[in-house]
C-alpha cells in the first residue's frame, strides 16, 4: 500500500480521535496516528503543533507541561467537553462520508 | 503584553525540542547514532521554522485572549464579591446609600441653582460686554440716570458701541381678545443694537420712532402676539395702550424679555421725558467696545459727568449725579442673591463633607474590622493589586448607587428649590444640565478615590500583617489621629451650619413680629389699571373710583372697599420733600404721598387714633385735607396735637413741587401701615382723598375689598362683576392680599428652608457619626477596659473616661466651628434682618447644641462599654 498524501483537515480529527484515550504529548500523539496507520498516511511530524495550538485556542482541547514515562518533559494535551463533542460529531460525518464513497466505489455498476 | 508574548514563544521552543528529542531517542533505541539520529528527527520534523512561526503566532494571540478574558473576570468576580458584601450587610450599605445620596443630591441640587443663576452665561449675544450704568450720588449711592445726562453720555462717551436707557412699566392693552395687562418697557433708540437684537417679524423701532411727538409704534414679543391675537400675523395692527394709540411695528427676536418679563417695548419719547438732571427716571444698558473696560468705560463716564454738570445753574445741587457706576450685566442681575447662594454652595459642600467623612469612617470601621479578612487572604498568597482592586470595586458600586439616588434626590430637591425660589433672577433656566451631571460624575469619582482607594492602601500596607502576627489589629496611634480628626471635623461643620440656620431663623422671626400696620385676613385685592382714553381728565377717574367704592360697599358680604394709589408693601412708596406748618419756607424730606378713598383704610383694619377718617364731604371745591400717619406724628410733631396743622406736598401730580405750594389741614392720625416692606421702618407718610388729589390715580390705582364672611370664591365673581359692569376694559386680576404678604416672605423662607434643612441634615449625619466612631472605638478598647475593671476600676468611670477624651476633640472642633462660621456668615449679612451676623446668642447657644448633641452621642456607646463582664473580655 503506497503513501497517500493527508487531506486537510484531517489532523484535527486525528489528533482528537488520538487524545480520546487519554492526555498525551505532540510527539505522542504524532506516533500513536504513525502506528495506527501503519505508516499509511504520511505526515510532516511538526504539522501535528500548530494543529494542536489551533485546537486550543478553539477550546477544544487543553495543555499543561509534565513527564514523560523515561521522565523527559513534555507539554501533554488534554480532550475538553467541547472536544469530545466535536469529535465525535466529525466522526459521524467521517462515518457517513467514507459508507457513501464505498457505496459508490464498490457498487457493481448500472444493471443491464 | 511583551512578557506574555515572550512566555508564549518560549513555551513554543520548549514543546518542539522536546519533541526532537523524544523523537531522536526513538531513533536511537532503533540503532542511529546520536548524531544521525538527531539530523534524521529534524528532517521528518518538516519545515522546523515556518512551523515554528505558525505555532508562535497561534500561541501568542491565545495568550493575550486569555489575559483579556482574565481581567474582565476579576471585575466581574469583584463586582459579584461588592454585590454579595452589599447583600449581606443590608443595613451598612443602605446607611452608605442614603449618607452618600444625601450629601450628592443636596451639592448636586444647589450646584443646578448656582450655575443655572451665577454661572451660565446670559442668552445675549457676546454677553460679557453688556454693562448696567447709573449715577453716582454726592454720597457714592446707586442712583437712575436723568435723560438729558444719559443723551450727553452716549454723545460724548468713546467705549460703547451703544448706550440706551429704559424704565419698566404696566401698562394695559386693548386690542387683542380682551384687556389685558402687559409688562412694558419705555426703551430709548440704542436698546435693540445694544442687546443685538433682530426683528422676527415686521422692524424694529427706528430713529425716526424715537422723536417727541411721533405717532407711537411698538414692537411686541412672540409671546404677547400669541397671547393677544393668537396669530403671527401682528405686523400694522394697533392697539390701545393705556388709551393711547400704538401700532405694532414688528416682533422682536423670538425668546427676547429684557427686562426680565418684558412683552412689549415702545419709544421712551412717547413719555415726553423729563429734561431735568435731577430727575432720575432711567435704567441704563450699554455694549462695551472692542477693547473697553469696566472700568475704563466707568472713568470715562465719571469725567464726562462732573465736566457736563459743573455747568448747571438751575437745579439743585444736592440731587446732581457725581459720577457713573458701571457693573457688568450679568453681575448686576444676580448681585444681590450671590452672597446667599455663595452661602448655600458652601453648605451644601459642607453636607457632602460631612457625609463623606461619615462614609469613610464607616469604612475605615469595617475596613478595621476587615483587617484579618484581608491579612489572611494577603497571606495565602492574594497580590496586594487584587485587593486594592476589590476595595476600590466596592467604593465603586457603593459611588454608582449613591450618585445615582443622589441625582433623583436633586432632581427632587430641585423641584421644591423653584417651587420656592420663585423671584429669584434666572430661576426658569435652572435644571440638571449635562455640566450639572459632570460635576456629580466627578464628585462620584471623588468619591470613589477618597472612600474606596485611600482606606484600601492603608488597609493593605505592610504594618498589617505585623497586626495579623500579633492576634488582634491594635489600634495605632495614626488611627486615633484619624478619628480625632474625623469627630473635631464633624462637629465644626455641624457647627457652621447650625449657625447659618439660627441666624437666618432669628431674622425670619424678627421680621414676622414686625408689625405690617394691616389687617389682611380675608382681603381680596387687585389693580386697577384705567384707559385715560375712557377718563378724560382726573376728575372722571376719581367719580369712577367713588361709583366703584359705592357699589362694591353695598355687594353682601363685604365690610368695606376702596382704593388706594400705593398697595402696602409694594417695595417703594412716591416720596419727597414737602412743607409743613403753612410756611413754604418750612420744608421735611422724605415723606410718603398717598391717595385714598373713603373705606381703604376700613378693609386694610388701619386704625384711626385721633380724629375722623375721610368723608363724602371732601370735595374738590372744599378746603384740602389730609391724614397723618403715627410715624410722621412722632418724626415732626413729636409731644404736639397734629390736628389742625398743615402740610403741602405732591407726587407724580401736578402738585409736586407745586408753586406757591398748596396745603392741606390734618384732619386725622392714622396708624404706620407700611407701604415699602415689613424689614423697613414705617416711613412718614401723608395720605390725601381721592376727590381732592385725583392726578395721582388717573392711570390706575389698588383695589382692595374686606369679606365679612369666609365665601371668598363668591366673593370674588360679584367683585368681578361689579368691577366690569363699572368699565368693561379694566383687567381685573383678583388676589389674596394674605398671599401677597406670604410672597413678600418668599425669598426669606427659601434661604431659610435650605440652609435649616442642611442644618438639621448635617446634626443628623455628624450624630450618626460620632455614634458610630464612639461604638467602635469602644468596642476595639474592650480589652483594656475590661482590665481596668478586672484590677479594681470603678466601673462608673469608664464612661467619663471614653468621653472625657472625646470632650477635647469635640471643644476644638466646635472652635474651629465658630471660627468658620464667623468668617462664613459673613455672605448672609445682606439677608439678615433685626439680627447681627456675629449674634451672641446664636454663637453661645449653637455651640452648645452641638456639644449636647455630640456628647449624647457618644454618651450611648461609652455608657454601654463599662456594662461589660470583664472576666469574658480578657479571656476571649
Amino acid at each position: 500500500m503506497g503513501s497517500l498524501e493527508l487531506l486537510r483537515g484531517t489532523v484535527d480529527v486525528l489528533i482528537l480521535k488520538t487524545l480520546s484515550w487519554g492526555p498525551l504529548h505532540g510527539y505522542g500523539i504524532s506516533r500513536a496516528i504513525r502506528n495506527a496507520t501503519e505508516n499509511a498516511l504520511t505526515v510532516e511530524e511538526g504539522a501535528m503543533y500548530p494543529a494542536l495550538r489551533r485546537l486550543e485556542n478553539k477550546g477544544l482541547v487543553e495543555s499543561s507541561w509534565g513527564r514523560t514515562s523515561t521522565g523527559r518533559e513534555a507539554k501533554f494535551y488534554r480532550l475538553t467537553r467541547t472536544g469530545s463533542a466535536a469529535l465525535e460529531k466529525e466522526v459521524r460525518s467521517w462515518t457517513k462520508y467514507v459508507a457513501a464513497m464505498a457505496g459508490v466505489i464498490e457498487a457493481e455498476g448500472p444493471k443491464k | 503584553m511583551s512578557t506574555l508574548d515572550d512566555q508564549a514563544r518560549e513555551d513554543v521552543r520548549r514543546e518542539l525540542q522536546a519533541h526532537l528529542r523524544l523523537r531522536a531517542e526513538e531513533l536511537e533505541a532503533q540503532g542511529w547514532s546520536p548524531e544521525d539520529a538527531r539530523r534524521e528527527a529534524v528532517r521528518l520534523f518538516g519545515d522546523y521554522h515556518a512551523l515554528r512561526e505558525a505555532c508562535e503566532e497561534l500561541a501568542t494571540h491565545q495568550v493575550r485572549k486569555r489575559a483579556r478574558l482574565e481581567s474582565w473576570a476579576r471585575v466581574f468576580q469583584d463586582l459579584k464579591h461588592s454585590l454579595r458584601m452589599t447583600v449581606r450587610n443590608p443595613a451598612f450599605s443602605l446607611l452608605s446609600f442614603l449618607t452618600l445620596a444625601l450629601g450628592i443630591g443636596a451639592t448636586t441640587a444647589i450646584f443646578s441653582v448656582v450655575h443655572g443663576i451665577l454661572v451660565r452665561p446670559l442668552p445675549f449675544e457676546d454677553p460679557q460686554a453688556l454693562v448696567q450704568v447709573y449715577e453716582k450720588g454726592r454720597e457714592g449711592g446707586i442712583m437712575n440716570t436723568a435723560w438729558p445726562n444719559l443723551q450727553d453720555w452716549r454723545r460724548e462717551s468713546r467705549s460703547f458701541d451703544g448706550l440706551a436707557g429704559y424704565g419698566q412699566r404696566t401698562v394695559t392693552a386693548v386690542g387683542g381678545a380682551e384687556p389685558a395687562r402687559v409688562e412694558a418697557a419705555a426703551v430709548s433708540v440704542d436698546f435693540w443694537k445694544v442687546f443685538r437684537i433682530r426683528p422676527e417679524r415686521g422692524r424694529l423701532t427706528g430713529p425716526d420712532d424715537h422723536r417727541v411727538g411721533t405717532h407711537a409704534g411698538v414692537v411686541i414679543s412672540e409671546n404677547l402676539a400669541t397671547r393677544l391675537f393668537n396669530s403671527d400675523e401682528v405686523v400694522g395692527r394697533t392697539l390701545s395702550l393705556s388709551g393711547a394709540p400704538a401700532l405694532i411695528l414688528g416682533v422682536a427676536q423670538s425668546g427676547f424679555d429684557f427686562p426680565i418679563g418684558t412683552d412689549l417695548w415702545y419709544p421712551l419719547e412717547m413719555e415726553d421725558p423729563s429734561t431735568s438732571r435731577t430727575a432720575h427716571n432711567w435704567s441704563v444698558v450699554g455694549r462695551l467696545r472692542r477693547g473697553s473696560t469696566v472700568e475704563g468705560a466707568r472713568s470715562e463716564l465719571d469725567e464726562l459727568t462732573i465736566r457736563m454738570l459743573s455747568a448747571v445753574q438751575d437745579e439743585d445741587p444736592e440731587y446732581l449725579a457725581a459720577g457713573a457706576h458701571l457693573y457688568t450685566l450679568q453681575d448686576r442681575i444676580v448681585q444681590e442673591v450671590k452672597p446667599p447662594l455663595a452661602f448655600l454652595m458652601a453648605a451644601s459642600i459642607l453636607v457632602l463633607v460631612l457625609a463623606c467623612t461619615n462614609l469613610a469612617s464607616m469604612h475605615l470601621a469595617r475596613g478595621t474590622a476587615r483587617v484579618e479578612e484581608l491579612a489572611v487572604r494577603s497571606s495565602l498568597g492574594a497580590e496586594r493589586s487584587r485587593l486594592v482592586g476589590q476595595l476600590v470595586t466596592e467604593a465603586a458600586v457603593l459611588a454608582t448607587v449613591g450618585s445615582g439616588l443622589g441625582i433623583l434626590l436633586a432632581v427632587v430637591l430641585l423641584k421644591v428649590i423653584k417651587a420656592l425660589g420663585r423671584d429669584l433672577p434666572r430661576i426658569d433656566s435652572i435644571g440638571v444640565t449635562p455640566g450639572v451631571l459632570a460635576f456629580t460624575v466627578f464628585l462620584a469619582g471623588a468619591t470613589v478615590v477618597g472612600f474606596g482607594l485611600i482606606p484600601a492602601l492603608r488597609l493593605t500596607g505592610t504594618h498589617n500583617a505585623a497586626a495579623l502576627r500579633s492576634g488582634r489589629s491594635g489600634r495605632t496611634v495614626r488611627e486615633g489621629r484619624v478619628w480625632s480628626l474625623l469627630v473635631g471635623g464633624q462637629v465644626a461643620l455641624t457647627l457652621v451650619l447650625l449657625v447659618g440656620a439660627g441666624l437666618l431663623t432669628r431674622s425670619f422671626r424678627a421680621v414676622l413680629s414686625e408689625d405690617s400696620g394691616f389687617g389682611h385676613e380675608a382681603v381680596l385685592a387687585s389693580e386697577l389699571s384705567l384707559n385715560q382714553l375712557r377718563y378724560q381728565d382726573p376728575a372722571a377717574a376719581a367719580r369712577f373710583y367713588s361709583d366703584l367704592v359705592g357699589q362694591l360697599s353695598t355687594v353682601p358680604g363685604v365690610q368695606a372697599a376702596g382704593i388706594i394709589s400705593t398697595p402696602p408693601l409694594n417695595g417703594w412708596v412716591p416720596a419727597g420733600r414737602i412743607q409743613i406748618d403753612g410756611n413754604s419756607e418750612k420744608h421735611v424730606e422724605d415723606v410718603g404721598y398717598v391717595v385714598i378713598s373713603p373705606g381703604v383704610l376700613e378693609a386694610l383694619d388701619v386704625p384711626l387714633f385721633h380724629g375722623r377718617g375721610f368723608e363724602p364731604t371732601d370735595q374738590p371745591s372744599t378746603p384740602h385735607v389730609v391724614l397723618v400717619n403715627q410715624a410722621f406724628v412722632n418724626r415732626h410733631w413729636p409731644g404736639r396735637d397734629p390736628l389742625g396743622r398743615t402740610v403741602s406736598g405732591g407726587g407724580m401730580d401736578s402738585y409736586w413741587n407745586a408753586d406757591p405750594p398748596v396745603f392741606g389741614t390734618v384732619v386725622g392720625v392714622v396708624g404706620d401701615l407700611r407701604h415699602e416692606a415689613l424689614t423697613r421702618p414705617p416711613r412718614p407718610t401723608v395720605f390725601w382723598t381721592v376727590s381732592q388729589r385725583p392726578g395721582r390715580v388717573w392711570g390706575g390705582a389698588h383695589l382692595f375689598v374686606e369679606a365679612g364672611h369666609s365665601n371668598l370664591p363668591g366673593l370674588a365673581t360679584a367683585v368681578r362683576s361689579v368691577v366690569t359692569a363699572a368699565d368693561p376694559d379694566i383687567p381685573l386680576d383678583l388676589f389674596l392680599l394674605s398671599d401677597r404678604v406670604q410672597e413678600t416672605l418668599a425669598s426669606r423662607q427659601f434661604l431659610l428652608f435650605l440652609v435649616g434643612g442642611f442644618a438639621v441634615l448635617a446634626l443628623v449625619l455628624s450624630a450618626v457619626g460620632i455614634f458610630g466612631v464612639v461604638s467602635y472605638s469602644a468596642a476595639r478598647r474592650q480589652r483594656e477596659i475590661g482590665i481596668r475593671i478586672a484590677v479594681g476600676a470603678n466601673p462608673r468611670g469608664i464612661p467619663g473616661l471614653i468621653l472625657g477624651g472625646l470632650a477635647g476633640i469635640v471643644g476644638l472642633g466646635l472652635l474651629c466651628g465658630l471660627l468658620g462660621a464667623a468668617a462664613l456668615t459673613r455672605l448672609l449679612s445682606g439677608s439678615l434682618y433685626g439680627v447681627e451676623p456675629l449674634d451672641l446668642a446664636t454663637f453661645v447657644g449653637m455651640p452648645a447644641l452641638v456639644g449636647f448633641v455630640a456628647l449624647l452621642a457618644a454618651a450611648f456607646p461609652a455608657i454601654r462599654s463599662s456594662r461589660q463582664d470583664p472576666s469574658r473580655t480578657i479571656q476571649a
